[in-house]
């Protein structure tokens, strides 16, 4: 057809393939300058990006979701707990960042006074039935 | 990784051709990548791609001055090498602007 180029064999000619992929690139955060006057070779960034931002936000629905069901099942067994018995509590949030340092070595120090004590409480056990 | 650029110094000054997606939408409006793609050589084919290749840094600089720069250009380059590159950085344009898994693209054969 006159006038048309199909490069590659695409359906599309250039123009028209252009204009179609344009508002999909907007849709993204390319701005109309960027997409017609920038790099074209950019444009893998933004497409990159997008595709993390999805991904980040099927993660976040997912940690809601685990939220939810955790709040349901706390109120659900508590509900119908039995009576004195000890109530459940609501899940900590997940970390998501990693621990610092100072978090770390935090946590392997309650650690290590956790087997502290439960040694001390099973040796105590131990002496109270050798006696 | 950045655009293939086509870099030259011409009279003192610095040159840096390339192609963006409105350059390339208009070769292609002018039919030039059609002919292009139908195995056609129009005489002035690989002038037209580097007087366009202007536009995207130095789209100021007089159709003269590029035309004296491309009649240097092309004393330099009989073999073709300065077609072969600029229709790469031609297809560079389409093959970044395609999103990768995104767009149905069909293949029209007929």
């Amino acid at each position: 057809m006159e006038g048309e180029s199909r490069v590659n064999s695409p359906s599309l000619t250039f123009s028209e393939y252009a204009d179609k992929l344009c508002s999909y690139y907007m849709a993204i955060g390319v701005s109309l300058d960027e997409y017609w006057h920038g790099d074209p070779t950019m444009l893998q960034y933004y497409a990159e990006a997008h595709e993390l931002k999805n991904e980040q936000k099927s993660r976040e629905m997912w940690l809601q979701g685990l939220y939810i069901y955790n709040a349901m099942s706390v109120v659900l067994q508590n509900a119908f707990a039995k009576k004195g018995s000890v109530p459940e509590k609501y899940m900590e949030p997940v970390r998501v960042t990693p621990l610092t340092e100072e978090e770390k070595q935090e946590n392997a120090e309650k650690e290590r006074q956790k087997i502290i004590a439960d040694l001390t409480a099973w040796g105590e056990a131990w002496e109270r039935r050798s006696k | 990784m950045p655009r293939t650029t086509l870099d030259f110094e011409y009279k003192g000054k610095d040159y840096s051709l390339g192609y963006d997606i409105e350059t390339v939408k208009r070769l292609d409006r002018s039919g030039l990548l059609a002919e292009i793609a139908r195995g056609e050589r129009p005489l002035t084919m690989t002038e037209d791609l580097f007087i366009s290749a202007f536009e995207v840094n130095h789209s100021f600089v007089n159709q003269k001055v590029r035309r004296d720069i491309y009649n240097e250009f092309s004393e330099t380059s009989e073999d073709g090498s300065l077609l072969e590159v600029l229709l790469e950085m031609i297809n560079e344009v389409r093959e970044a602007m395609t999103p990768k898994g995104n767009v149905p693209w069909r293949v029209n054969r007929g």
